[in-house]
């Protein structure tokens, strides 16, 4: 996809109206890195786009960045992703294309932000900031706090 | 890589040079295949809590430093520091000759062909380096080796920083089958490698849990207990460098 927007917004920890985390992460699950390398500009705000600056006060909580295998140098299997392990004794490694998972600290800007709740989007770019095209796959995202 | 003396990096040149040239299984062509296209060994995390990312790259700079010194003696890999480029982008010494200078070695591999000639292999490496001031600054290497707790940090350094810097880098080093054939892939390795070198000094702990230390790290005949020490495997990061000249 050419965007993401968490289709809910997120509720954030709150106590006696403050903020109540020391630390708080995006985790993204079953990121596909099959394609092109790219950067994900993560935004917490519903509205951004690749126009929107990269600065706190717009919701900018830092970028996905995925290290991208862009084509397929095999024959056709190749690259085709395992279910899982063919026997309960495959102790083989996850096959290289198996999605990954991403975890990206956004305590700073949450806390500049100072919402109750808010929505996450990701705009996929190059590193040069020009748009990416499809590259984006992902399961999931979660918002993980520690206090 | 930025205090190298002339010395050590002619000695780094003449070593590339020597191991470009061969094209048996002590080349590099070899060790560059090992990681993406067509050995495909490399380790970078998919789950939250993988371990062998650092460990399986140490291990691969290891094999590939002892091969550049069975052909020349006494080089060693230099670390591309991310923030000391953020003036200069791709470091000098990695750029290609002018005329009328020799090749530089560092500046590019001729890729080897491959049996199935797969659509798209490129003949020659590329770079399309973004603005320099994206690469990392001191602050976020700084902040990675605050973290803790080796998972969460190895997670960090290999996502937001080794990728980074693949990405930042463009063209060949972006893309993770043919990465490694751009010899500057080894000086962005040892700098991770360097990082995690000093993580474990100030923290005071190895990283990858005693359960993980008996793991086969892939292609390099080795495991994680092996390289959990730069001494054990006879080399270390030096905090500072500075020469003065001896007259005769």
């Amino acid at each position: 996809m050419r965007r993401y927007t968490t289709p809910e917004p997120f509720a954030v920890p709150l106590w006696d109206s403050q903020p109540a985390f020391k630390r708080a992460d995006l985790v993204f699950d079953g990121v596909e890195h099959g394609g092109d390398s790219f950067v994900g500009r993560i935004f917490l705000a519903a509205d951004a786009d690749e126009s929107t600056p990269t600065t706190v006060d717009k919701g900018y909580a830092g970028s996905l960045y995925v290290f991208g295998h862009g084509r397929c140098f095999g024959d056709p299997g190749h690259c085709t992703v395992p279910s899982g392990p063919i026997h309960p004794f495959d102790y083989r490694r996850p096959h290289m294309l198996t999605p990954q998972v991403h975890v990206v600290q956004i305590t700073e800007t949450l806390r500049a932000l100072n919402v109750s709740e808010f929505a996450v989007t990701v705009i996929p770019t190059t590193a040069t900031g020009q748009p990416a095209g499809d590259v984006l796959w992902l399961t999931g995202v979660s918002l993980v706090t520690y206090d | 890589m930025f205090k190298l003396s002339d010395a050590q990096l002619d000695t780094l040149k003449r070593a590339f040079a020597a191991i470009e040239a061969i094209k048996d299984q002590r080349g590099f062509w070899n060790w560059a295949g090992l990681h993406g296209t067509p050995g495909y060994d490399c380790e970078h995390s998919v789950r939250q809590f993988d371990s062998l990312f650092l460990p399986w790259h140490r291990a691969y700079l290891y094999q590939l430093e002892l091969a550049l010194q069975t052909q020349v003696p006494g080089a060693t890999l230099p670390w591309w520091d991310w923030p000391s480029s953020r003036s200069v982008g791709i470091p000098p010494v990695f750029a290609p000759a002018t005329a009328g200078e020799p090749e530089n070695p560092l500046a590019g591999f001729d890729m080897p062909s491959l049996p199935n000639a797969p659509e798209g292999w490129p003949d020659h490496t590329s770079r399309d380096p973004a603005p320099a001031a994206q690469l990392p600054d001191q602050a976020t290497v700084d902040a990675v080796l605050e973290l803790p707790h080796f998972d969460d940090f190895s997670l960090q350094l290999e996502q937001q920083l080794h990728n980074r810097v693949h990405v930042w880098t463009g063209g060949t080093m972006a893309n993770v089958p043919t990465a490694a054939y751009d010899p500057i892939f080894w000086a962005h390795h040892t700098m991770v490698d360097r990082v995690w070198s000093l993580w474990q000094v100030k923290h005071s702990s190895p990283g990858p849990p005693p359960q993980a230390w008996a793991t086969q790290l892939r292609a390099v005949n080795m495991t994680v207990g092996d390289v959990l020490s730069t001494e054990r495997l006879g080399y270390d990061y030096a905090a500072s460098a500075a020469s003065v000249g001896v007259s005769e």
